[in-house]
């Protein structure tokens, strides 16, 4: 296989954004949680990076985190510099220049995430009012012309309707015109398409796509579908229990993965060619957040383990990372997690 | 039941456990907000027919709001059908004016439901014995509190949960662990089929396997028919024998699960299936870009002729024109409702 073909996708600009041993800790009437534990990672300009997880993995409140849009019972350390400065440590004044701005969020469900009581005119013109003292017109324009950009049939209709008129991948374009009015450095997607069907998932994507060429807007993609990061990110994070698991190009990835979690979940999913006659499940069930295994968050599930990870696995490697004490990097030990 | 005999998707061999013609089930709405504002039919299901046999596993495949888990609901008279014929085991239902309760609860005895939402299905104040008790008391009123007891245990431990959980509420398990609840009260009564609603689609992929591999078990061990409906095309690659493909309403495809996901002759089956992500990098960065364009057409204003005609990257003229139906289609034994393909 030609793995080459698509390695000048990556740039290699400088880092954008740098995530520096981001923790993020709960309070909460049973005791504190860590949701996410020393996170690290960087982004270059123009780079779609994919986080991927399950449930509870600490994927959607790291983004919160760097966004300052924790509830109010959590509280994050470490370091978050985006273009040098540290959003963690930013008062929410400062904040406040960047949000919108500089960096945009797009949220799961396009269905909460637009206010009800407003038209998406206002909602749409509210951004460039505040972030770039536009006139009232002026914004009118920019907004029916990122509608357009979206591929929204009749934005002169779409700016005078309520949310509730539209339907869910509707209002998910919408909400990404809302996101690009500014046009921000980096775009962050929070399972941006898991609410909508394929056929419109495959729309939103290659809107993502298109936007990212004619924009340069670099993506922080969260999502659960392995298939969706295949086809749209240069570099991928693998997260379970609030920690990373592996790291690496979206090549090292898919053909060479090498930590077990990554092999099980590449290994759980139906696929749609070739054969599979049983899915190799992962046993258990994700780690309960308050009562987290001493060691390796996935060593209760996981075929390999051994005495030894009950500690913490750092994470090890150049470029492809990966934290764990035994690596499926040798064929041997890749057999034993494959089918059959 | 004469009539329909004649009907194209006949020709199986074995008996029939249920048989559809031409369902149809609609919802009225009223257009406007006023009492006088004129009602109009939404029909979730227009037309659907087809057979499952013993021991298969037919998959319903479709965007929401394609009528799948309307269809779903019809076939136990959760909502009532229109018109059309529904035979479950030789014995026709009727549905207007009256249902007939007692042929109903003999039905469902046979027919049971497992549904998408693990934790909202189970009743919060009920504990697992009783959840799991309930539809012995509906369908086997003569069983002793021991045999239940027994009944209900041994089938906990078959779907991987254990004795000790009992008397624990639905509150205080995972998904994957409501669903394998949501499972075991489909099975208890010792069905002949369980109609699977979405079944895995609120699960996480590590779950969702979990719970796959067991309904496969599961059926292989009590010789079940499933119909599963999910929206998921790998899942329902993975699960089925058939599959029947709907669109706003309507069955545009059924066919095989090899002949569906190697020959699609349906333009619709076909954008669904390249619409799928592929998690191999290169497959999905050389894929030709096949998305449809628009969206799903109001069901309450169908586009005339084909339904998929609006989206259809191959319509013509006379798509517009007539309403196109099932018949044989490319490899043996696969329909299609399509005047091109």
């Amino acid at each position: 296989m030609d793995t080459a073909a698509i390695a000048p996708r990556i740039p290699t600009g400088p880092a954008m954004l740098e995530v520096d041993r981001l923790s993020v800790r709960f309070q909460t009437p049973e005791g504190s949680l860590d949701a996410v534990r020393e996170l690290s990672f960087s982004l270059a300009k123009g780079q779609t990076f994919g986080i991927v997880g399950e449930s509870g993995s600490g994927k959607s409140q790291s983004m919160l985190a760097i966004l300052g849009l924790l509830a109010t019972n959590g509280h994050a350390t470490g370091r978050a510099r985006f273009e040098g400065q540290d959003l963690i440590a930013m008062a929410p004044r400062e904040l406040n220049r960047i949000r919108g701005n500089r960096i945009a969020m797009i949220f799961q469900d396009p269905m909460t995430s637009l206010n009800p009581y407003l038209t998406i005119e206002r909602q749409m013109t509210e951004v460039l009012e505040v972030q770039k003292n536009a006139t009232p017109r002026a914004a009118r324009a920019r907004a029916h012309a990122m509608l357009e950009a979206v591929q929204i049939a009749d934005p002169v209709r779409c700016l005078n309707g309520y949310p509730h008129q539209f339907s869910g991948g509707m209002r998910q374009r919408i909400m990404i015109a809302m996101a690009l009015l500014c046009e921000p450095d980096l775009l962050i997607a929070d399972e941006p398409t898991t609410a909508l069907d394929v056929t419109v998932q495959a729309q939103i994507v290659g809107l993502l796509r298109s936007l990212q060429r004619d924009f340069g807007t670099g993506i922080l993609m969260i999502t659960h579908d392995l298939g969706l990061v295949a086809g749209l990110c240069d570099e991928v994070m693998v997260m379970y229990g609030g920690r990373i698991m592996e790291q690496g190009s979206a090549q090292d990835l898919f053909y060479r993965p090498s930590h077990p979690y990554t092999l099980a979940l590449l290994n759980a999913a139906p696929r749609l060619h070739g054969e599979q006659n049983a899915l190799v499940a992962i046993p258990g069930a994700p780690p309960n957040l308050a009562r987290m295994p001493p060691g390796c968050p996935f060593a209760p599930r996981c075929p390999l383990a051994d005495a030894g990870c009950d500690l913490a696995p750092g994470l090890t490697g150049e470029g492809h990372r990966r934290a764990c004490h035994r690596p499926a990097a040798d064929v041997s030990l890749q057999t034993l997690l494959r089918p059959q | 039941m004469s009539s329909a005999q004649s009907h194209a998707t006949d020709g199986a061999p074995g008996a029939t456990l249920l048989r559809v013609r031409d369902l149809q089930v609609g919802f009225p709405v009223r257009r406007g907000n006023w009492p006088w504002s004129p009602t109009l039919t939404l029909r979730a299901v227009n037309g659907v027919s087809f057979d499952l046999h013993p021991g298969e596993t037919l998959g319903v495949v479709g965007e929401s709001g394609c009528g799948k888990s309307t269809l779903a609901r019809a076939l136990l008279n959760l909502v009532p059908f229109e018109a059309g014929a529904l035979t479950w085991f030789d014995q026709e239902m009727a549905c207007e004016p009256r249902p007939d309760a007692r042929a109903w609860l003999q039905v469902r005895r046979q027919v049971q439901m497992v549904f998408q939402d693990p934790l909202a299905s189970l009743d919060p104040r009920m504990n697992i014995l009783q959840i799991l008790s309930e539809p012995l008391r509906t369908h086997e009123p003569g069983l002793s509190a021991g045999d239940r007891m027994e009944r209900v245990c041994a089938l906990l431990e078959r779907v991987g949960l254990d004795r000790g959980q009992l008397y624990r509420y639905p509150h205080e398990f995972s998904g994957g662990q409501c669903q394998r609840i949501g499972i075991a009260r489909a099975l208890i009564v010792r069905p002949r089929v369980i109609i699977c609603d979405e079944p895995v689609s609120a699960l996480d992929v590590s779950i969702q396997a979990q719970i796959i591999n067991l309904l496969r078990d599961l059926q292989q061990e009590f010789g079940l028919a499933l119909i599963f409906i999910a929206h998921d095309l790998t899942v329902i690659r993975h699960v089925s024998q058939r599959v029947l493909v709907m669109y706003l309403g309507k069955v545009v495809e059924v066919a095989d699960r090899r002949a569906l996901f190697e020959h699609p002759q349906h333009p619709y089956t076909r954008a669904l299936l390249a619409s799928v992500p592929i998690p191999d990098p290169l497959t999905e960065r050389h894929k030709a870009s096949t998305a449809l364009v628009g969206e799903l057409p109001s069901p309450l204003d169908p586009p005339s002729g084909c339904a998929f005609r609006t989206r259809c990257p191959i319509a013509q003229p006379r798509c517009a024109q007539a309403s196109p139906v099932l018949e044989p289609k490319g490899p043996a034994g696969a329909q299609a409702a399509c005047w091109l393909a």
